[in-house]
């Protein structure tokens, strides 16, 4: 009936899925090597004449709020000190290549341990590679020899240098969960590597309460402005037809 | 917005289990040999709401995805093997291993356990055994007639008996040390025992081959930092907070919903 409902209503779904985004974000204040996604919708005109999902969907509609800008921050979250040998954080660009049967994965989670044949791995068992693209293998030879990990990735045990790890740049950027990512390798990163250090979630409290806010106030007007199409079309079927 | 509810309800839960491995911190933070736990988490699956490379609107190519995430998992909870404080006890059968490696237990069922408790004592035979009563692997029997037990760093054990001048070697302690400790499973009682990630132990004498050292009359305090659980409650606590504030935002969004249709 009026076309305008139909437009409220795509900005009413973005808001909901907005708000789904910022609970992700908050549900991971406290991952570490979380790195916030951020999202928001851009308006869209809609020609009958271009085949396209969305217009398909609305037909009627000349404008529409669809998804616009999707973002992974890449902003550094907070260091912190752990002291634990294998704890890596990344200070700058970069993600840590990792590797289990079903491929390579890339990660900020410098969560690290070292299996029983001396394999250093992440927290979910898969493989830390190092610049070669092969796993490291901590020697076990030697167990009194101090483990050192020097800023430019390269692993120490003792005198002898028995890997380096790779920290790779990345363009197209997605989450797989796990706290892995995919995406394109362009090179290697020059960043610091930190040894007994985590490098925590970059979510921001106050900036996701401001889009908690934000989405649901959106939400509120965009169900408003349906109501109010809703009455229109009301009384135009109460009122203006009726004969007196 | 059902799924805002559920993904802030596994932020809840996970920072419900953070504040559970901080609290058994706490309540350790005077145990003998104690090590702290740090709860570790990951990002859990995503949605992938619009492909990258799909067509948009205007007939270009999307160059980045749409990918609603659900939320947060526990990836690990890792005991972290770190020194504790030294705490200077005067009591001869009290020892601290200073570096790495573990005391060996013999359990009742003859199976060994491993522990970083140095508080010994004798039981009724003469035996050392740990304040359960579990004897030391290998086993040692001081006589009824020591007088004075020192202990060496190596772990060798000395007795001077009544009436003679000159000590007697009764034994030595080895210690067990493993290529992946935070893969022991702590079974409680101060006690871990093997797993298939620890790999398996490496005995031999303290002091050699990575194994730390052995000091008499210390204990090892436990390794818990209380400013550090502190500040980590309340990050916690804050994050329990806002994912909570997260499902109320939820829910007020779906009662809006609801009030579409009168």
């Amino acid at each position: 009936m009026y076309k305008g409902a139909y437009v409220a209503l795509t900005g009413a779904i973005i808001r909901g899925h907005e708000m789904d985004n910022v609970a992700n974000n908050l549900s991971n204040v406290n991952t570490t090597g979380y790195k916030r996604s951020s999202f928001g919708a851009n308006m869209y005109s809609i020609m009958q004449d271009i085949d396209t999902p969305a217009a398909a969907e609305y037909p009627d509609a000349r404008a529409m709020a669809y998804f616009g800008d999707f973002k992974i921050d890449q902003t550094q979250g907070t260091v912190k000190t752990t002291g634990n040998v294998f704890d890596i954080a990344i200070s700058g660009e970069g993600y840590f290549a990792v590797q289990d049967n079903n491929g390579t994965y890339y990660t900020r989670n410098g969560v690290f341990t070292i299996d029983r044949n001396g394999l250093l791995m992440n927290e979910s068992g898969q493989r830390v590679l190092n610049t070669a693209g092969n796993q490291i293998v901590i020697p076990r030879e030697d167990p009194s020899a101090q483990i050192n990990i020097g800023k430019d990735g390269s692993i120490y045990a003792g005198a002898n240098l028995v890997g380096k790890v790779k920290v790779v740049k990345l363009t197209d950027i997605e989450h797989l969960g796990g706290s892995l990512y995919k995406g394109n390798e362009s090179g290697l990163s020059k960043a610091d590597l930190l040894q007994g250090t985590i490098e925590q979630s970059n979510v921001n409290g106050v900036r996701e309460m401001i889009g908690m806010i934000v989405a649901s106030r959106n939400l509120e007007s965009s169900i408003k402005l349906i109501k109010s199409f809703d009455d229109l079309s009301q009384r135009v079927v109460n009122e203006l037809a009726k004969i007196r | 917005m059902i799924r805002a509810l559920f993904t802030a309800a596994t932020g809840m839960h996970a920072q419900q289990m953070n504040v559970d491995v901080i609290s058994h911190n706490l309540a350790n933070v005077n145990t003998v040999g104690f090590k702290r736990s740090r709860a570790d988490f990951q990002d859990l699956l995503y949605q992938n709401l619009r492909n990258p490379g799909a067509p948009s609107a205007e007939g270009t190519q999307i160059p980045v995805g749409i990918q609603v995430g659900l939320g947060v998992k526990p990836a690990s909870v890792q005991k972290l093997f770190t020194q504790g404080d030294f705490l200077n006890t005067g009591n001869n059968l009290d020892m601290v291993i200073e570096g790495d490696g573990f005391f060996q237990i013999t359990m009742p069922d003859g199976t060994i356990s491993y522990t970083r408790a140095g508080s010994f004592k004798l039981d009724k035979d003469g035996r050392v055994v740990n304040p359960d009563g579990y004897p030391l692997e290998p086993a040692i029997t001081v006589p009824s007639d020591a007088v004075d037990i020192t202990i060496g760093i190596d772990g060798r054990i000395t007795v001077l008996q009544a009436g003679n001048t000159t000590p007697v070697e009764i034994g030595a302690i080895e210690l067990a040390r493993f290529i992946n400790p935070a893969g022991l499973l702590a079974t409680g009682k101060n006690l871990f025992i093997v797993s298939d990630a620890s790999g398996d132990a490496m005995t031999g004498t303290p002091g050699t081959e990575g194994r730390g050292t052995i000091n008499q009359f210390i204990l090892e305090s436990s390794n818990v930092n209380v400013v550090e659980e502190l500040a980590n409650l309340i990050i916690a606590q804050r994050a329990f907070d806002l994912n909570s504030k997260a499902v109320t935002t939820a829910d007020e969004m779906l009662q809006t919903v609801g009030t579409l249709r009168r």
